[in-house]
């Protein structure tokens, strides 16, 4: 009830917000004069027969001291101005009128400020998918389609998609430099017939050509870059922000791929870049981007909003009359706004470390990110205990196998520190409840008997702090297996998502493993409090709340739907009152909206899913966080190509992972973790060691300075340098990389310390 | 016209490096996992043996016109690679950096005509370096002078009455042998491939994949027994199957691919001919995805080899069109690795349509995204293929080392615990080499090691066997004595102590005619006790199951089920027990449901300890004994027969006829039992799932 009351109060405030400064302005229009823009805004292209729609007539419409923005007060379009380096940045292509080579709906989308996707009411039960409209069809070309207001820093624009009768107020506002773009959701009016599923807001703002040269910067995986017009056939790239939603759970998933972890993305151009970040609504959008090939004249790249998904529910499944009918997930009432803040940059800042740099600072402004980064070390992610099937005189149960007990735990480490690892991190996985994966929603912190108990972990914790070795004992709160049914999430049928464990050969179900489901996001706090409270007992001064970092997902459940749009909010609560407790933190993965919290940070992503569209590998995730926090690679015992995985680390200033267990790694064989093979320390303890030897001083060096800038030297050459003035240059390719100062030889890397080589 | 040769566009590859692997794209991320399967036909995860090294696009191979839809590719084994890019007419020679060298995109024929290649589907050279080029749609393979672009030899369907059926001679691959044979696939035409002589001449057909027989053929025979005329003609006839692709290797064997289909097995979608026709693989090897997908996909995802490829180590690459994926195997039909995927990233394919390897790298041409994809063997990949030209080796420290390696890089791989296990073997390490072929899941090579294990242990222990043989000789002494003694007759009665209530398993089962008959007379069967001996069947079972001897065991713990062993304990018992008393309650059989029940389970003692006496020798005994096992079996079994048969005559009161009747007709109602039991469950769940569908079709409204 209180929650409920909370937004509400919320939302008034963010009308009354919005309500003012529109007052304001409609006070101050009469006064207002109207300034002409600069010559270099004409159209190109423009003739005599140009259609009136396509004409574009800007005119100043706000300024401040950093930048100006004009827009056509007729239909809509703006363009962004930056004082300083006079770069303009443009709504829609200032050139689309040359633009020969788009066709279909690609040619509308460059014209348009939004594209939406909606479904009729009434055939929302037989939809498979949602049909599309954009705004320069759709508003632009309708009588009254478009509405444009001046506000005192910018514009409310109106979109009315006159034939679907939707309504979408946008503001663009300039804040400094940047400028704002705001969906204000609380008054977008979808009329009778019709609801939204979702906008894409500006998909052509900052658009590069047919003959310009830059690049797009997504953040998928570590972060990727696309050459402008590098000529890829195929389909537009999109995904999630924070990945996957776990409640669309497919049952075919054949290709693996790496998950958005930051809500930012940027247009590179030589000496200028346009770059957006998601400030809100960052739960429920997804990033998209556009390159230039043989159909299509520009390159491109923004944010979705997503609103609904779209349910889909096969009846008479047995039957022959089978039948699959849609249901749009829950009600979006309690969402304002989705805003995107778009910063240009100029000269030296205008690649992706600039931008990084920009996002870095949002975030130390915005949502607390500080400076915490752990003593690094060789990580190990030690596992516990597992449960598997058992029979005691034919009766079947499930009993609990040790892996690593806190007293081999001890052991491996000490074991590490007499060959000379003399730092080292834990993370402790699966020493409570159920083991690995919860059998039920985690409630108690109590050590597992057969691992030793709370004594042994007692003891354990003792040796870790006089070591100075940092141990995070790693709960789950969001999987479990079994339980009540109210505690999962469900989709708009309310029928629990279960997710299973899969074939790698053929992607089908094993039927022989329970699967497990999420927990509800509204369920969370009450957990994380109990649990907390409990955790306090073991005297253990940090914690790994690993899948906070990983997941992010929604509730279409009819009578407890909880929409993605709030899930950062609810997850960085709970971590924030888990570290103002005094805990330190680690998470897995991590999006953005945990990674904040932590000091550590596993399994960061050092690579990129590659999709064809994408050409240049970068360690943006990296990049943004180093410094402020710890971050591991890749576990090193499961990769393909361990001098890769190991260059990776380097190259992006990682600690090496280690999974670890104590007895035979063949115990895990036929099981569901499986996946966790070679994982027994007596397999992987020389080259560890060996690793750490040779890399451990150059991460000393490191791990607290920001990186300053990453180049590539040469083909599969890469250099990052830090704020110190070290840098580190890595050789990924088979040949000899050979400067003035220093040789690397192939799969090998170099450390530059004040430009002098070590 | 007079001939004339055009080269096309010569590019000047920039060979600013040499090396294969500096590619045009930085991206290092691999879209696909890793697995391997192990002797259930299982995966299990291991590392990816393959990764995606780099996308050729044509720009990166420095081509002004783009690909369109290449069909076949053709590696020389020297140093140029050759495209047949359909789409645009063209043959395009790379060097081995898959940089253009040559453009071949005007053909003529000795009349001086331009020729047309648009279209065709197959590319192969023979030793001189002509083109044999494949075109289905004009019916026909041509073959190309490379020096002069002439079209000196046009091969299409033979004169000769070989033919019954007139199909088209729609030719769509073409290969070359080491003596210049030419082998042509003609998709239209089933006898296998058609094989020309170097001067163009037709010799004979080759290598046409068997009919398999199945069930379904079978059943579609006994079918047809019963159909008109008219229905036969609707059938589809059961024809050989073509095969899709074939490769020759360095030993001239020709290797032959086919898809898997409803009407062939999974064996025999690679076949490896010999100069006669006949597959010289090992029997019985299947290739490609094992698991089944329960039908997701239906149709679309079968295992479908459309390609084979032999490279410099005798390993096969196959090309799997179904799921995407490149499978490279020994000629043993071990699994080195598994890649690729359907997706649009680097290291997945739209269209895969052909494989070739330099080396150990691995190429894919891909028509839908005009591309060729390289990739190259892992950590993990490059290990195997070590190692599996290691398994015979003599040098046990090398082997030993390698396996190793790979058993570091994967606990879940059978093939290093193999490996490993072997070594010790040799090496005269047997407790070692059982241990490593029980996790390898080698039945075989664990018997075969155990008995020099046991060998080995015999000699060493000796003393302590002798007197376990004695304790057992007296134990069993003991036990024949105390049966003789409480066989003797009580004094003042009619009975031996053996005749009493709780003994009396004991008697019937060694004198069950008059066992049995006391049943009726005496009332001294026990419900209680035949009760016990049908929970004795279960835990015996389950026994059995846990702790008989890897040699002879296939049962594996985690495959344990409560349910099914009890189903197939208690739960048969009982179905025969119900069957049987309803058919003789029609059939005036005397016997009540209780004697019934104590028959049945009094008749179980010898099979029963048949079962514990196999499941202890099973752990001593090797696969070549099973022998003695078997007969142990044997007799417990007709031992219990023999009682159930008696036992049922004598409490029923039939006559031999009646009983062997009785017992087909209980069997017959067992049948009908479960049958019933099936389809009330059946209709129960459909029953079920429809009130729930209608009852979410009502709530939505």
């Amino acid at each position: 009830m209180l929650k409920h009351k909370v937004f509400r109060v919320i939302s008034l405030l963010c009308v009354i917000l919005l309500v003012l400064p529109t007052a304001v302005v409609f006070a101050e229009k009469g006064t207002e004069n109207t300034q002409p823009a600069p010559a270099e805004l004409e159209q190109a292209g423009l003739t005599e027969e140009t259609e009136e729609a396509y004409r574009i007539r800007y005119e100043q419409v706000a300024s401040n001291d950093e930048s100006i923005l004009y827009a056509d007060m007729q239909k809509g379009f703006f363009a962004l101005q930056n004082k300083a380096s006079g770069d303009i940045w443009y709504s829609t292509p200032n050139d689309s009128l040359l633009d020969k080579i788009s066709g279909g709906s690609d040619k509308w989308t460059v014209r348009s400020q939004l594209t939406i996707g909606f479904l009729y009411k009434e055939d929302v039960v037989t939809a498979d998918s949602a049909s599309k409209a954009n705004s320069q069809l759709g508003c632009v070309e309708m009588d009254g389609g478009i509405q444009v207001q001046k506000l005192g820093d910018g514009i409310r624009v109106t979109y009315h998609f006159v034939e679907i009768g939707i309504t979408i107020p946008v503001e663009y506002r300039l804040q400094g430099a940047s400028l704002s773009a705001t969906i204000d959701v609380a008054n977008i009016d979808e009329g009778d017939e019709c609801l939204l599923t979702e906008i894409n807001l500006l998909p052509a703002f900052g658009a590069g050509n047919w003959q310009t040269e830059g690049q797009l910067l997504v953040p998928d995986g570590s972060g990727a870059l696309i050459d402008f017009n590098n000529g890829v056939e195929c389909l537009p790239y999109e995904q999630m922000v924070y990945g996957k939603d776990q409640l669309n759970f497919v049952d075919i998933d054949s290709s693996v791929t790496e998950e958005i972890r930051l809500p930012v993305f940027a247009t590179l151009m030589p000496n200028k870049a346009l770059m957006g970040v998601i400030t809100q609504g960052d739960g429920s959008a997804s990033i998209r981007a556009l390159n230039g090939n043989e159909d299509r004249g520009y390159n491109a790249v923004s944010s979705i909003f997503k609103m609904r998904a779209l349910d889909i529910l096969s009846m008479f499944k047995n039957t022959s009359n089978r039948r699959d009918l849609a249901r749009l997930s829950g009600d979006t009432e309690q969402i304002t706004t989705y805003q995107v803040v778009y910063t240009p940059l100029t000269g030296a800042d205008a690649n992706y470390v600039g931008v990084a740099n920009v996002y870095r600072q949002y975030l130390v402004d915005e949502k607390g990110l500080s400076k915490q980064a752990a003593t690094p070390g060789l990580a190990l992610n030690m596992l516990g205990s597992i449960d598997v099937k058992a029979a005691f005189l034919g009766i079947e149960y499930s009993k609990q196998q040790s892996l690593t007990t806190f007293e081999q735990a001890q052991a491996i480490l000490s074991a590490l520190k007499e060959r000379g690892v003399d730092s080292l991190s834990v993370r402790y996985q699966g020493w409570s409840n159920y083991g690995l994966l919860n059998k039920k929603v985690p409630t108690k912190a109590k050590a597992l008997s057969n691992l030793g108990g709370k004594k042994a972990l007692n003891i354990l914790n003792a040796y870790a702090t006089d070591n100075a070795i940092a141990l995070y004992p790693d709960v789950d709160f969001l999987r479990f297996r079994s339980g009540s049914k109210k505690q999962s999430i469900k989709t708009a049928f309310n029928e629990v998502v279960y997710h299973t464990e899969r074939m790698r050969s053929v992607f089908a179900t094993k039927l022989e493993l329970t699967p497990y489901r999420f927990l509800t996001p509204q369920n969370l706090k009450t957990v994380t409090d109990r649990y907390l409270k409990s955790y306090s007992g073991t005297g253990i001064s940090a914690i790994s709340l690993g899948t906070l970092g990983e997941y992010a997902y929604s509730n279409h459940s009819q009578h407890d739907g909880f929409h993605r749009y709030d899930y950062p909010e609810t997850v960085a609560a709970v971590l924030q009152n888990y570290r103002d407790s005094g805990l330190a933190l680690s998470v897995e993965g991590a999006n953005a909206f945990a990674a904040v919290y932590a000091a550590r940070i596993y399994n960061t992503p050092t690579l990129t899913s590659g999709y064809d569209m994408f050409d240049h590998e970068i360690p943006f995730y990296q990049i943004v966080f180093h410094g402020y926090t710890t971050m591991t690679a890749m576990p090193m015992a499961q990769t393909t190509e361990a001098a890769v995985n190991f260059l990776k680390a380097v190259e992006s200033g990682s600690e090496l992972l280690f999974d670890s267990m104590y007895e035979s790694s063949a115990l895990l064989t036929g099981t569901r973790y499986d996946h966790l093979y070679a994982t027994q320390y007596t397999l992987w303890m020389d080259q560890a060691v060996e690793l750490y030897t040779r890399y451990q001083p150059l991460l000393k060096t490191i791990y607290d300075q920001t990186i300053v800038a990453h180049t590539e030297l040469a083909s599969d050459v890469m250099q990052t340098t830090y704020e110190n003035g070290v840098s580190v240059i890595v050789n990924y390719s088979n040949v000899d990389y050979v400067s003035d100062s220093l040789t690397v030889k192939p799969l090998d890397y170099a450390v530059q310390e004040g430009g002098a080589a070590a | 016209m007079k001939k004339k040769w055009i080269i096309g566009v010569v590019a000047v590859a920039c060979l600013l490096s040499v090396s294969l692997s500096v590619g045009a794209k930085s991206i290092s991320y691999t879209p696909y996992q890793g697995y391997e399967y192990n002797d259930y036909g299982e995966s299990t995860a291991t590392p990816v043996g393959y990764v995606p090294d780099t996308r050729f696009d044509s720009s990166d191979m420095g081509l002004e016109v783009p690909l369109d839809a290449p069909q076949d590719f053709y590696y020389d084994g020297k140093d140029s690679f050759y495209i047949l890019d359909s789409g645009n007419g063209r043959i395009v020679e790379l060097n081995a950096s898959l940089q253009v060298k040559t453009i071949y995109d005007t053909f003529v024929t000795e009349d001086g005509e331009v020729k047309d290649i648009t279209g065709a589907t197959g590319l192969a050279l023979n030793s001189k370096g002509d083109f044999y080029i494949a075109h289905p749609d004009d019916y026909e393979v041509i073959k190309i002078e490379r020096a002069t672009g002439t079209v000196t030899q046009v091969i299409t369907r033979p004169d000769e009455k070989l033919l019954d059926i007139d199909s088209p001679f729609m030719a769509s691959k073409v290969t070359v042998d080491n003596r210049d044979q030419l082998y042509i696939l003609v998709e239209s035409i089933n006898k296998g491939a058609f094989v020309y002589n170097a001067q163009g001449e037709f010799m004979h057909f080759f290598g046409s994949n068997p009919i398999v027989q199945s069930a379904e053929m079978i059943y579609d025979y006994i079918w047809k027994r019963f159909m008109t005329k008219e229905q036969r003609k609707g059938l589809t006839r059961i024809t050989p199957t073509v095969f899709n692709n074939f490769d020759v290797d360095g030993y001239g064997f020709l290797y032959t691919v086919t898809s898997e289909n409803g009407s062939t097995a999974k064996k025999g979608t690679v076949r490896r001919l010999n100069y006669s026709g006949s597959d010289i693989l090992t029997e019985g090897l299947i290739f490609g995805d094992q698991e089944w997908d329960r039908g997701f996909s239906i149709g679309s995802k079968k295992t479908t080899f459309i390609d084979v490829e032999i490279d410099n180590d005798g390993y096969i690459n196959l090309l799997d069109a179904g799921r995407g994926r490149v499978f490279q195997y020994t000629t043993n039909g071990e699994v080195i690795a598994e890649f690729g995927t359907y997706s649009e990233q680097t290291g997945g394919f739209t269209t895969p349509v052909a494989v070739e390897s330099i080396g150990d790298t691995v190429y894919v041409l891909d028509a839908g995204k005009n591309a060729i994809q390289s990739f190259r063997p892992s950590d993990y990949g490059k290990l195997l293929r070590k190692a599996f030209l290691m398994l015979n080796t003599t040098d046990t420290d090398a082997a030993l080392d390698i396996w190793s390696q790979v058993m570091q890089l994967s606990t879940n791989s059978q093939y290093a615990y193999y490996g490993i296990g072997t070594v010790y073997d040799t090496l005269g390490e047997y407790e070692k080499a059982m241990e490593y072929f029980k996790l390898a899941g080698a039945h075989d090579e664990y018997s075969k090691s155990l008995r020099e294990y046991r060998k080995e242990f015999v000699n060493e222990q000796y003393l302590w066997i002798i007197l376990v043989v004695i304790v057992l000789v007296l134990a069993i002494s003991w036990v024949v004595k105390a049966i003789k003694k409480r066989s003797v007759l009580v004094d003042g009665t009619a009975y031996s102590a053996l005749e009493t209530k709780y003994l009396f398993p004991v008697y019937t089962t060694l004198h069950p005619a008059d066992g049995f008959a006391q049943f009726k007379d005496r009332k001294i069967h026990s419900l209680r006790l035949s009760v016990l001996l049908m929970v004795a069947w279960f835990f015996l079972d389950t026994f059995s199951f846990f702790y008989t001897g890897y040699s002879f065991n296939m049962d594996r713990p985690m495959d344990y089920n409560f349910a099914t062993t009890l189903l197939f304990t208690i739960g048969l018992m009982v179905l025969f027990i119900i069957a049987n008393w309803s058919v003789c309650t029609l059939l005036n059989g005397k016997g009540t449901l209780k004697e019934i029940t104590a028959t049945c389970s009094y008749a179980l003692v010898p099979y029963l300890i048949s079962i514990l006496v196999n499941t202890l020798l099973s752990n001593i005994l090797t696969g070549e004994e099973a022998a003695i096992m078997t007969i142990i079996s044997a007799i417990g079994l007709l031992w219990s027969a023999l009682l159930l048969f008696i036992g049922l005559q004598s409490i029923h009161q039939y006559g031999f006829a009646g009983t062997f009747f009785s017992i087909i007709l209980t069997i017959f109602g067992m049948a009908i039992i479960c049958f019933l039991l099936l389809l009330f469950y059946t209709l129960v769940q459909q029953a079920v799932s429809f009130i729930k569908s209608v009852y979410t079709e009502l709530s939505l409204r």
